[in-house]
Parts: C-alpha cells; structure tokens; sequence
C-alpha cells in the first residue's frame, strides 16, 4: 500500500497523526509528512484510519 | 410554562432576484428562540436540503452537507472570509479586517505561515503543565461545595487563563477580557457590541504600544518577531492579530467546555465509561466535538458562479454551519448518536480548508484537560434543579449558565 498527501490541500488537522502516528508525521508548523513510501503491511491500518479521518480528504491510498 | 412556542417570523425577509422561489426556506437560526432551545435540532431539520436560501440578515445560502462545505472552504478565491468576523450581513467591528481570518490568498498565507509554528501541536504540548495548573485551582475552590455553575467556575475562567498567560496579557485585566469579548461571540444587541467592541480596541491599542518594544517570551512576543514578506509586521497588523486571536482563543473553548459537560451531565453511563478508563478521554473529546459542533462561519462570494446548479452572484453571503460537515451521515454512520468507540472520526468542528481554526490542537488539549482533572475530582455529577440551565443561540451557540451538583463525601 502507498500513502499520499496533497500537500495543497494539508492544512494541520493532525488527525492523520492522531490516528496513524507511526505513518503519518507532523513538520514544525503541523503540516502532514508521510514516512513511508511503501507502507509496511503492520501499518497499513494506522495508514487506512489516518487517511479517513482528514477533513480534507488530503490523503489518497494505492494498492 | 406553555408547550406552545409562538412561531417566529423572519423580520424584513429578502431574496435577492436571482434566487428561485423553491429554493427558499423558513430559516432564521440567529434570531430564532428555538434555535437557542435546540440549536443542532434545529438546524439538522434542514439537513437534507443540500443548499437553499435563508430570506433572514438581507439574505444568504445556507449549504447543509460536508462535502458541499469541503469544495466552498477549499476555495477561498471564490468564497472569501472577507466578513467572516462580522458575519452576514457583511458587517465589520473592526476598522480593518482581522489577521489571519478575515485575509484571503496570497495575504492570508503569509501570516497563517507566521503564526502556524506556535499553534502545532508540537508547540501546544509546551501549555499543558500550566493548564493542569488553572484547571486544578478552579476545582479545588468548587470540589467540596458540591455544587456549581459549569460556565462561570471552570468553563469560562479556563481557557482565559490559559489563553491570555501564554498570550502575555496582565492578569489584572483577564475579567474585563471576558466581558468584551463575551459581548462580541453572543450577538447581543448591536449598541452593546459596538461599545464592548471599542473598549477592546482601546485597550489592545494600549497593549500593544506597550508592548511593541519588549520582548517578554509570550506569544504577543512572537507575534512581534514574526515576519510576513519578508519584514515584520507593522504596528496595525500586531494589532489586528491580536485582536483576532483574542477573540478566537477565548469564548469557542468555553462553549466547547459547556457542550461536552451538559452532554456528561445528562449521560451518566459516560461519566462511568470514564471513571472505569480515564484513557478513553480524548475519544470522547474527538466524538463530542463531532457531535456538538456549535460554530458557524461565513463566506462572501466573489464573482457568479453555478455551484452544484444554483446561480451564486457575486456579493451573496453564505453561511457555513460546521454542524452540518460534523453531522453528515456519508462521512459518519448514525451521526446523532454519541459513539465513543468510533474509530478514526472525522469531523469539522473546526472548520476545514486553509482558514481551519488556528487554535484547534490547544483547543483539543484544554478540554482533554478539563475532563481528565474534573473528573479525577468530582466523577459523578448532574444537572441541578435548583437553578435553570441558561443558553444562548447566534453563531456561537451555548450556555450561559450550567448548574451542577454532586455528592460530597461527609468527613
């Protein structure tokens, strides 16, 4: 599985982090970095429940 | 008492020529009684009416469902927080608008950049101690009485202490703070906002021409080292931060304190959730946040546009009621019900698009706050009878007063 951020679309929930912190992380000023390229197969439901909690939709997932 | 409520009727209606008669409704929340009785019953009569008319203020669309508010948030060239402060109708109390709401791209940008390091949530960590601290204060004083009013014991003095200590504002000066701003957020008849409007003004022109020169370590410290195109801000634009951030950062957390409580308080078996797994604490913070998301925001449309098939011109109003992106059952299932077993929830109490609340990761940490040192302290708790539970409605709807009462232990 892959994760991605639209990085336009990012503006700091953190919820991503909140629910997938060992996926997603958070820069200084809060804005989502993704750590992973290819997401280990123990994460990929930190990845999944990360990605649904955006308010934004900001994070799109690929098999 | 009488069951029967007198039908409200919409003062002056209006609907702009462009707006087809099937698309207007009997809506008026900010004037409404029964909005302020039942502000998300109210609102959520109207939930599958995507997007319609309010004849109410001169006019304006109201849109009822998340991913509509999603697209109208995420294009602030077209939908413009220019009013947002003010509301509908555009009204304005400040002489120019407030930094960073009433901004929009490229300004707003610039300044959000400036600010958005203090308020991550690796930045807020930093106040938790001190909030533990006022948080515990305010409960000793109120633990053994048994009883108190939830908004003016702990809901209101909170998030002023901890706003305006970290902010650097002199504690001698916190209660009239309160007053002011209260006045503003509550809509309360227009002469009394106008004058608690300029005797804020006033006394942030002092502030910050007292300031301007000290550095203290607070955030009105950062505020004056931050820079915006390359240079500092000027004098106006300290001020109109300051202004934004005081009247952001203070009422919103007081009435997100009193939403969650009259929730706990008329929901015993949470309150026991709580008590057997104090853990579970910030779900039920995320899930009551979901569940009683209270603010509503504005928009101000810059040019016409079709928007999902309804003519838009430029110069309409569009309100954004946050419950509506909070309480739509396609992005969670059951909506009116408090889960706090969801996982994963997603919810826009506080808004979305680049205007999302600044303070959100310090609101989310005040109230994991309030209810982990309350109910370290009073763990079972209910409305009283002796005195009535007070509401207010407008864009911020809440309590005024919220009496409660629990058993003491007897030494």
């Amino acid at each position: 599985m892959r994760a991605q951020v639209d990085p336009s679309l990012c503006v700091g929930h953190g919820r991503c982090n909140a629910y997938g912190t060992d996926v997603y992380g958070l820069d200084d000023a809060g804005y989502c970095h993704i750590g992973h390229a290819v997401v280990p197969t123990a994460l990929e439901q930190q990845a999944r429940d990360g990605a649904a909690a955006c308010p934004e939709r900001a994070i799109s997932l690929s098999e | 008492m009488t069951d029967v409520q007198e039908r409200h009727v919409i003062a002056d209606p209006t609907v702009a020529p462009h707006v087809p008669e099937a698309l207007v409704r009997d809506f008026d929340y900010k004037h409404d009684p029964a909005y302020t009785r039942d502000p998300f019953g109210y609102l959520m009569r109207y939930r599958d009416e995507g997007i319609f008319w309010s004849p109410a203020d001169g006019g304006y669309w109201v849109v009822t469902k998340a991913e509509l508010i999603r697209e109208i948030v995420q294009d602030p060239e077209v939908f413009s927080n220019q009013y947002s402060l003010g509301g509908i109708p555009p009204a304005r109390f400040w002489p120019r608008p407030g930094i960073p709401d009433e901004l929009d791209p490229p300004e707003h940008r610039e300044f959000r950049n400036a600010l958005s390091p203090h308020f991550a949530p690796r930045a807020v960590v930093s106040l938790v101690p001190g909030a533990r601290d006022f948080a515990r204060n305010l409960l000793a004083r109120v633990a053994k009485r048994g009883h108190c009013d939830l908004i003016r014991d702990f809901a209101l003095p909170l998030p002023t202490q901890v706003f305006a200590s970290w902010f650097g504002l002199p504690e001698e000066d916190w209660p009239r703070l309160e007053g002011w701003i209260s006045d503003l957020v509550r809509k309360v008849p227009l002469e009394q906002r106008v004058a608690s409007g300029g005797a804020l003004a006033a006394y942030l022109i002092g502030f910050v021409d007292a300031r301007w020169e000290q550095d203290n370590g607070d955030l009105f410290s950062e505020v004056l080292k931050a820079r915006v195109f390359g240079r500092p801000l000027t004098r106006e634009e300290a001020l109109d931060t300051a202004y934004q951030l005081c009247l952001a950062g203070l009422d919103t957390v007081t009435e997100s304190i009193g939403w969650a409580f009259h929730h706990l308080a008329t929901h015993a078996e949470l309150q026991e959730t709580i008590a057997a797994e104090p853990a579970l604490i910030p779900d039920v913070v995320e899930e009551l946040l979901r569940q009683y998301s209270f603010i509503s925001t504005s928009r101000y449309v810059t040019r016409d546009i079709d928007f999902h098939g309804v003519r838009m011109h430029a110069g309409d109003s569009v309100d954004v009621p946050t419950a509506y992106g909070s309480r739509d059952a396609a992005e969670c299932p059951f909506p009116d019900q408090v889960d706090v077993t969801r996982k994963a929830i997603r919810q826009m109490a506080f808004g979305a698009g680049p205007h999302r609340c600044l303070g959100a990761h310090l609101a989310r940490h005040e109230l994991v706050i309030a209810l982990e040192e309350w109910h370290a302290v009073i763990p079972s708790y209910r409305l009283s009878e002796a005195s009535p539970v007070i509401r207010h409605g407008g864009g911020a709807p809440g309590f005024d007063s919220l009496p409660l009462v629990w058993a003491t232990a007897r030494s």
